[in-house]
């Protein structure tokens, strides 16, 4: 009877304290189910790369916020700048296998980054509604690697309200474009000029080569083109102008800085005029609003502008989220919703149903911009990407820089300078 | 107050039981959480020091190479001629460009950690505080906040600042040295800036919650993640640092403090002159684990205690139970009632218990049932004392007058019978005494055997044998003469002669009569044969007397002679002294006397 009475009070309190420990390791472990838990629904950050005005800059960086609250759990870590150092930059992270997951495109270097098997393939992304000329653009060997993201031309921006007030409008041709140079310089101040010095201006020269209906002066072919008299009489109507101060002198040229507020000489109003794509006119004009206007080249025998893709995106094939980049550039091209934020930032959209929705809200600035594609779309060339930079282009287009520069601050003669450009030619494969 | 005297016992045992139990609970509650807290801080500080001190490697890393950077860049001749060129336009924008493209830029691109490199030089050709690359007036460097720290040494880290580049204005932080020539000639000033962004992610590239702050060596704070403590704070933690890794928990309490004040502080640092990483984890975070295991035991505990109620409830009452059955049964105890029957499934001490107290109720009610017995034969025996002492009284004085009348008569033999009578009345009476000493008694005998020596002449005789200091002893009265009586009217029945003889002794404890006569002996069913309505009364009187007066082994017994023809009484009753109560007269026997 006792015996039993001591086991059954030894039994219980065992099970007492037993059911108390396994309390205390149940409450520990759930404490370390607690702590490890701390929330990892697949987050990921896509590296995106642009270039562009602010202008651009503001309307992309509210698309990706937008794309980043509808798709929660990715992010943007974006990058941009504007267009000088943009290659270089790009070109230092590829050799580094460090390029961004998404980055901008340009015609003129697509062929090289596609054929060294530096872009990734975008066939799959749906493109029944966009323009097939544009997308032949942005394809190599029959696969999309880059998608086009708007309709472009190349024309010219000018202060409409200055030109009006002098009474005068912008130059049809060229030869109405160097004598307004000469023309318009006693009526300006001592600083203004109507443009700026335009001997070192490479696309400048391109377009008036164009004009006198002698062709691209780099080609996708990978043939030296420039025109020995056309280009020499380009120099010579320059460094007249030069000599009689009726452009900007070289260092107020070389400090130029396109679409920046305190460096862009248009906007500082010290010139009225300059070549400019239709695309850009949105950055153009935010920083000066309701001033400036676009128009198309000057004319000679021929019309001197060009139709383009505006840019591209281009996946890296090194990017560990390829599809979700995909899937974004799905979503920037083709949806009205990103359409109606991006507004014409990078061209009129090449999707046509979005283009289309837009058309009614478009603001005055983007129907410049449509006017001027419209206008060079009549007798306008088709853009030729140019030759890339194989084949000692490269370093073709670095040397040109530096001799029409050393023409244009008198360290050389034309004449010594289209020597040293034709040996450097010779050095091209 | 004891309350083991006081309360009932199921209560106690509930409530001491059910209190030790929630006790031993609330204590081990406090015991665990106590030792988890001080586990998790100890493990979590452990934990985050390792985190710092791999974070630390990597910010070393990032900022040596950001040194290493600065000291190539800064001797490096492109810059340095380009520094210190003089003269045409074009000849220093081409060397500028050179610079830019082939040299500056390219570190740039190539770098995630450098962001912009400022150069302060004398003329610089134009100042755009937009690009990548800034090149400043050496003369407006002066007006900048961090002139003086570099003024006086030759390199030095920078906190948190803007500046502008193509992505707007963007917080850096830089590194500053000066670009000295071989002939120890300051020409400018290089910063390399780090974006604090890219910091950032560094020092929260594991997703941590808890705030990490970037002091240098003189204790000012380059940068934070997530909240930044005022530098009275910063002070504060600073007076805690104890070597190059460690941790503590302090309350941080300065002027606009955060909001949480309690706080685990952790620091790493690489050397004692080093950048000092210190993350500040609120104290809350750390110990939510242990609240949240106390809170489970207390739960748990709660159920246990519940359970533990149930238990000690059922264990109370399966105790009390058979207590409070016996402590029901003992107030509804009555002796001349038949209670409740006691259970009987008990085998342990309850079962001793209950078995021990039915014994001593059986006993109590035999008890009752004797003493009630004896009380009715003690009534019925003082009734018919009463009954026999009226007639006495008056036969005695009826006797008193036939006397005189039969001596007026002249009858001598009549009035000599009446005398002895009237002298056995009187000790009959004897004032209402129940005892009366030997001597009376005898005397009493003697004269009954006087008158019935009238009849019988000589024929009859007897001998009284009683040693003289007996003779004070008492003796219930008129014991020996129903005894002599039948001796004489049925021994002698028929007969012309008798003999008696009457033997006193003393024993022990009592005393003892024979009586003994030579007659016809005892009839052999005198036993059963049914009574005379005379004779044979005062035998069973004097029976009774003694029984209840005394009890077993005093009596009376009667039987036939063996060594001669006759039969034998004898009597046998206590020493008795004087009667020492006079008014009751009852018989008072030493108890120790009776059964």
């Amino acid at each position: 009877m006792r015996k039993s009475w001591h086991r059954l009070a030894a039994g219980a309190a065992a099970v007492l304290s037993l059911s108390l420990i396994l309390s205390a390791c149940s409450g520990v472990k759930k404490e370390e189910g607690g702590s490890a838990d701390s929330g990892n629904g697949k987050s990921i950050t896509l590296r995106i790369m642009w270039w562009g005005s602010q202008a651009r800059h503001d309307a992309t960086l509210k698309a990706l916020d937008l794309y980043s609250e509808k798709h929660p759990g990715i992010t943007f870590e974006p990058e941009y700048q504007s267009f000088d150092g943009y290659q270089d930059k790009l070109s230092t992270q590829s050799a580094g296998k460090n390029t961004p997951d998404i980055f901008q495109m340009d015609a003129a270097w697509f062929n090289d980054w596609a054929s060294s098997g530096r872009l990734e393939d975008l066939s799959s992304i749906p493109t029944d509604k966009i323009d097939k000329v544009l997308l032949e653009t942005g394809t190599y060997q029959s696969k999309l690697y880059a998608m086009p993201l708007g309709n472009n031309a190349w024309g010219m921006v000018y202060n409409k309200t200055m030109m009006d007030s002098l009474g005068i409008q912008p130059p049809k041709t060229w030869d109405e474009f160097f004598a307004m140079a000469r023309d318009l310089k006693p009526r300006l101040a001592k600083d203004q000029y109507l443009t700026r010095d335009l001997t070192a201006d490479g696309a400048s020269y391109m377009s008036y080569q164009l004009s006198m209906g002698k062709g691209f002066s780099m080609s996708k072919d990978g043939k030296f083109h420039y025109d020995e008299a056309t280009w020499k009489d380009w120099m010579n109507q320059w460094a007249e102008l030069r000599k009689e101060q009726l452009v900007t002198p070289p260092d107020v040229t070389v400090s130029d800085k396109g679409q920046d507020a305190q460096m862009d000489l248009l906007i500082q109003e010290k010139i009225l005029l300059r070549g400019a794509h239709a695309a850009e006119f949105g950055g153009t004009d935010a920083l000066k609003p309701g001033v400036m206007a676009l128009t198309t080249q000057p004319r000679a025998t021929q019309a001197s502008g060009w139709l383009k893709a505006s840019m591209y995106w281009s996946v890296s094939p090194n990017s560990q989220y390829k599809e979700e980049a995909k899937e974004f550039i799905d979503w920037f091209v083709n949806s009205e919703e990103a359409g109606e934020i991006l507004g014409t930032s990078r061209g009129i959209p090449v999707n046509k149903s979005v283009a289309d929705a837009l058309q009614p809200k478009f603001t005055d600035v983007d129907k410049s911009s449509l006017g001027l594609i419209n206008e060079v779309s009549k007798d306008g060339a088709a853009f030729d990407p140019g030759p890339g930079n194989k084949g000692g282009w490269a370093n073709f287009t670095k040397e040109y820089d530096n001799i029409t520069q050393s023409i244009m601050f008198g360290k050389i003669s034309i004449d010594e300078g289209w020597n040293q450009i034709v040996k450097l030619s010779q050095s091209l494969e | 107050m004891n309350p083991f005297r006081t309360f009932r016992i199921d209560y106690v045992f509930f409530f001491s039981f059910a209190g030790f139990v929630a006790v031993l609970i609330t204590i081990m509650m406090i015991v665990s959480y106590r030792f988890s807290a001080a586990e998790q801080a100890d493990s979590t500080s452990m934990y985050q020091q390792a985190v710092l001190q791999q974070l630390n490697k990597q910010l070393t890393d990032h900022m040596s190479a950001v040194e290493q950077t600065s000291l190539a860049v800064s001797i490096n001749s492109p810059l340095v001629n380009y520094v210190t060129m003089n003269g045409d336009y074009y000849a220093r924008k081409t060397a500028r460009d050179e610079l830019n493209r082939d040299y500056l830029a390219p570190m740039l691109n190539s770098s995630r950690s450098m962001f912009s490199f400022q150069i302060y030089m004398n003329d610089p050709l134009q100042v755009d505080p937009n690009a990548n690359i800034q090149y400043l007036p050496l003369a407006s460097a002066s007006r900048e906040s961090w002139y003086p720290a570099v003024d006086k040494s030759d390199f030095v880290w920078i906190g948190q600042r803007e500046v502008g580049s193509p992505q707007g204005k963007q917080q850096v932080i830089s590194f500053i040295r000066k670009i000295t020539t071989l002939d120890g000639v300051n020409r400018g000033i290089l910063i390399i800036n780090v974006r604090v962004k890219f910091l950032q992610q560094i020092l929260t590239e594991d997703n941590s919650s808890a705030s990490r702050l970037l002091l240098d060596s003189g204790g000012r704070m380059i940068m934070h993640t997530r909240i930044a403590p005022p530098p009275g704070e910063i002070n504060a933690i600073l007076e805690r640092v104890d070597g190059d890794t460690g941790q503590a928990h302090q309350v941080l309490a300065a002027a606009g403090s955060l909001p949480e004040k309690s706080m685990l502080t952790v620091w790493s640092r690489t050397s004692p002159g080093s950048w000092m990483l210190v993350e500040l984890t609120p104290w809350k975070d750390i110990t939510s684990g242990s609240v949240r295991l106390a809170w489970t035991m207390a739960v748990v505990g709660a159920a246990a205690i519940l359970l533990s109620l149930f238990f000690t409830m059922f264990l109370s009452r399966n105790f009390t139970r058979p207590i409070r059955k016996l402590v029901q049964l003992m107030q509804a105890f009555n002796p001349e009632k038949r209670g409740q029957p006691l259970p009987t499934e008990y085998r342990n001490e309850f079962g001793s218990l209950f078995s021990g107290y039915r014994k001593l109720t059986e006993r109590i009610e035999t008890l009752y049932q004797s003493l009630e017995q004896q009380y009715k034969a003690q009534r019925e025996a003082e009734i018919k004392a009463l009954q026999a002492m009226i007639n006495p009284h008056f036969l005695y004085n009826t006797l008193d007058q036939l006397n005189w009348m039969a001596l007026e008569a002249g009858q001598e033999k009549i009035s000599q019978v009446l005398e002895l009578m009237g002298q056995m009345f009187r000790i009959g009476l004897s004032g209402g005494e129940s005892m009366i000493t030997l001597q009376e008694e005898l005397l009493h005998v003697d004269c009954f055997l006087k008158i019935q020596q009238f009849k019988w002449g000589e024929e009859l005789e007897w001998h009284i044998d009683c040693p003289e200091e007996l003779r004070h002893l008492m003796i219930p009265k008129l014991t020996l003469q129903p005894f002599v009586e039948n001796a004489v009217m049925h021994g002698f029945h028929g007969r012309r002669q008798g003999r008696i003889h009457l033997i006193c002794m003393e024993e022990d404890r009592g005393i003892r009569i024979w009586i003994r006569d030579d007659g016809i002996g005892l009839r052999e069913d005198w036993k059963t044969r049914k009574r005379h309505p005379t004779g044979g009364y005062g035998i069973r009187n004097v029976k009774e007397r003694i029984q209840v007066y005394f009890g077993p082994p005093f009596g009376v017994s009667l039987r036939n002679r063996t060594d001669a023809p006759g039969s034998e009484a004898e009597i046998y009753w206590p020493k008795v002294n004087q009667p020492r109560d006079q008014k009751g007269g009852g018989i008072h026997v030493d108890h120790r006397y009776r059964g």
